[in-house]
């Protein structure tokens, strides 16, 4: 069973389009600025920001400004979702289904109103299914629609749900990804554990403060064989496998020998059948919390030893939260296109407890044929997809 | 495939201890939530800090766990800990409040339930969530069907709260709150029920779904509100009277499909059941325009 990715669509801080972020992950240019667009912030925060009003992001999706009093993260996924869906149409011999991913969902719009009226009617916007209900609208898709809301590791839980109802036999066709908006709430909510740096982020550097938090959409379109003959689309890449295992370890944290990451990685490897020669580079998660990284370089250092080339790709967009899996699935599809490594910006010194080291200088001398790209969350979930050519 | 072993709920009446229908349904005055005592439950944790949300899908799941081993747990929530939320959102406007606590943060993520049950419960595997207005729980019941086919014992399950803004927001009936889960596994031996379906489409397409599929004579139609909008015009037993309205009130809807499947009665709230019933479609339009399907077989 081959399950072909065949559209891309991505949205971010280096990039409204695929070209634009490919030209930014090849100059090393990151998106992370001063956040600008969200008032009553209570301090300046760093993030990748898309530095695009709501009218502005509903001119690129509708043509015309109308439409921004929708919640962000859908004017994003929008954007994002039609690049991938492109010229494709439903067809009553394709099975289709939409499986989107959000963890804020519409909450940009609870702040807006609970600041004008504290008697608040908020939470109405609030429910994520909202992204994937339209977006299933828009494009008529009207057989199985669901939204998975796995904190950090969504997107990637998306798709590896996309992968197994492709792989059983449920659907032939998948539109698979998710979006988030910076909010108040999130970057609040990340400054509240302490997590949130005050300076650019430093993935997999010994002086690791914290994220940056970002926002992104990224949208795939999936498809077997048999869909593929009738749409005659493109194979871009290919799902190989995937992993999902839990840590069970904290609320919040990642447990220190990343047992819960080892396992998903673990996983994804049996369900592609590959061995771990076989994968040339991993984008890994590498938040730049002091805990995602040691939990997760650790991990990477007892499965793959010392010599495994890997980086992490949070220093160009921020951590764009439930999109982060669907973004860097797009990443490592660039990474086997081009056969690069996009470094891990903002490193300065080695992790004191790791022998394994991230790439820190954007790497052109090989080959790559295969990623495995990780997205760990709250709740210890532990997310891994290999995608292949 | 996927054969459903045991189930909990948590709801209007007694139902954690006695099930839907000796628990609620036959209660002559419409009872109110009933928590348990969550001591007793969930022993050897401090429940302080826990939210009620939480609190619920671990009881029941605690519940659901059978001698076999579990392999994944999956979570349909229409909002998650709307407490939770309310609460961080209203910290952020709160000028007096120059520190904000991260716990009503930690706690509002919708993932949050799954991931106490899998750190309350020490386990390590496949574990995800799913949020999609009023069919969240089909999502995550789908997801519980692909897993079963891949040979995994699991436990899904629906949750959500109410709280009094929601009353606020102009919706026609009051929110309640509720939850239930089920204990789902690929073998057959000792089920109490067959999940055959689990479907989400286009409410324009319900009648002919129901025109080519549902045969009188040997099924039931159990569904959200009293009136299926079917061709049939049947009359059909309606969950959410008893389960009250909440966004994953269908887990509530399959585990009273599964205690008639296994039960001896002919009547049920007015309704003449049939002697034999072969499969139940428990039919779910609270979602505007799509419809969630759940076919149940003995």
């Amino acid at each position: 069973m081959s399950i072909s990715i065949t559209g891309l669509g991505i949205v971010s801080a280096i990039g409204m389009n695929l070209d634009e972020n490919l030209n930014s992950l090849q100059n090393l240019r990151s998106g992370i600025s001063t956040i600008e667009l969200i008032d009553g912030l209570q301090e300046n925060f760093l993030g990748g920001e898309i530095k695009l009003t709501n009218q502005e992001l509903s001119l690129i999706a509708f043509g015309n400004n109308q439409q921004a009093v929708l919640p962000r993260s859908l004017l994003l996924s929008l954007i994002a979702a039609k690049q991938a869906w492109g010229e494709n149409s439903i067809n009553p011999k394709i099975k289709t289904a939409i499986i989107g991913a959000t963890t804020v969902g519409g909450m940009d719009l609870a702040e807006k109103i609970l600041e004008k009226d504290k008697r608040i009617r908020t939470l109405a916007h609030n429910p994520s299914g909202i992204i994937t209900d339209y977006l299933a609208d828009y494009f008529c898709l009207d057989e199985f629609r669901t939204t998975i809301s796995t904190a950090c590791s969504s997107t990637a839980n998306a798709i590896i749900l996309g992968s197994r109802m492709i792989k059983m036999g449920l659907t032939d066709r998948v539109l698979v990804g998710g979006g988030d908006a910076l909010t108040k709430f999130t970057v609040h909510g990340f400054n509240s554990l302490r997590i949130y740096d005050t300076e650019f982020c430093k993935p997999f550097d010994n002086d690791r403060k914290g994220l940056n938090l970002g926002e992104a959409a990224a949208y795939i379109v999936l498809e077997n064989n048999k869909s593929i003959k009738i749409t005659k689309n493109k194979k871009i890449a290919s799902i190989l496998g995937w992993g999902n295992a839990n840590d069970a370890y904290h609320q919040t944290a990642s447990s220190p020998e990343g047992e819960g990451a080892q396992k998903a990685m673990q996983l994804a490897l049996k369900e592609a059948n590959l061995s771990l020669t076989d994968i040339d580079y991993i984008n890994a998660h590498g938040t730049a919390t002091p805990n995602n990284d040691l939990s997760e370089g650790r991990a990477i250092e007892k499965l793959f030893g010392p010599k495994q080339l890997f980086s992490s790709t949070k220093a160009y967009t921020g951590h764009t939260l439930a999109a982060a899996g669907s973004v860097e699935c797009i990443y490592s599809i660039l990474s086997i296109k081009n056969n690069t490594i996009f470094p891990t910006l903002n490193h300065n010194t080695l992790m004191s407890e790791l022998s394994v080291k991230p790439v820190i200088n954007i790497k052109k001398d090989i080959t790559i044929n295969t990623v495995l790209s990780n997205s760990f969350g709250f709740g210890g979930n532990n997310a891994t997809i290999i995608i292949g050519r | 495939m996927a054969f459903i072993h045991k189930y909990s709920t948590i709801s209007k009446g007694n139902t954690f201890n006695q099930g839907i229908i000796d628990g609620c349904i036959n209660f002559k005055i419409a009872p109110d939530i009933t928590h348990p005592y969550y001591k007793d439950v969930i022993i050897g944790i401090n429940l302080r800090r826990m939210s009620i949300i939480v609190k619920m899908g671990l009881a029941n799941t605690l519940k659901c766990l059978s001698r076999n081993k579990v392999d994944a747990i999956v979570v349909g929530t229409g909002l998650a800990s709307l407490h939770n939320s309310e609460l961080f959102l209203c910290s952020l406007i709160d000028p007096e409040q120059s520190i904000l606590s991260p716990t009503p943060f930690i706690n509002s993520v919708h993932n949050t339930i799954s991931g106490e049950i899998a750190l309350h419960t020490q386990n390590k595997g496949y574990n995800s969530t799913y949020s999609q207005g009023a069919l969240s729980f089909e999502g995550a019941l789908l997801d519980a069907i692909l897993l079963t086919k891949e040979g995994k014992n699991v436990i899904v399950g629906g949750v959500d709260e109410a709280i009094p803004i929601l009353d606020k927001m102009g919706a026609e009936s009051k929110f309640t709150t509720g939850s239930t889960f089920f204990n789902l596994s690929p073998n057959k031996e000792d089920s109490l029920g067959e999940i055959i379906n689990c479907i989400i489409t286009k409410e324009n397409k319900l009648d002919s779904f129901i025109n080519e599929n549902f045969n009188s004579n040997e099924d039931l139609l159990i569904s959200g509100f009293s009136t299926c909008n079917n061709s049939k015009k049947t009359k059909n037993l309606n969950y959410s009277k008893f389960s009250g309205i909440y966004m994953t009130n269908s887990a509530f809807g399959l585990q009273l499909a599964v205690e008639l499947l296994n039960s001896n009665i002919f009547e049920l709230d007015g309704h003449i059941l049939l002697s034999k019933i072969k499969r139940i479609f428990i039919i779910n339009h609270a979602s505007k325009n799509n419809i969630g399907i759940i076919i149940l077989k003995k």
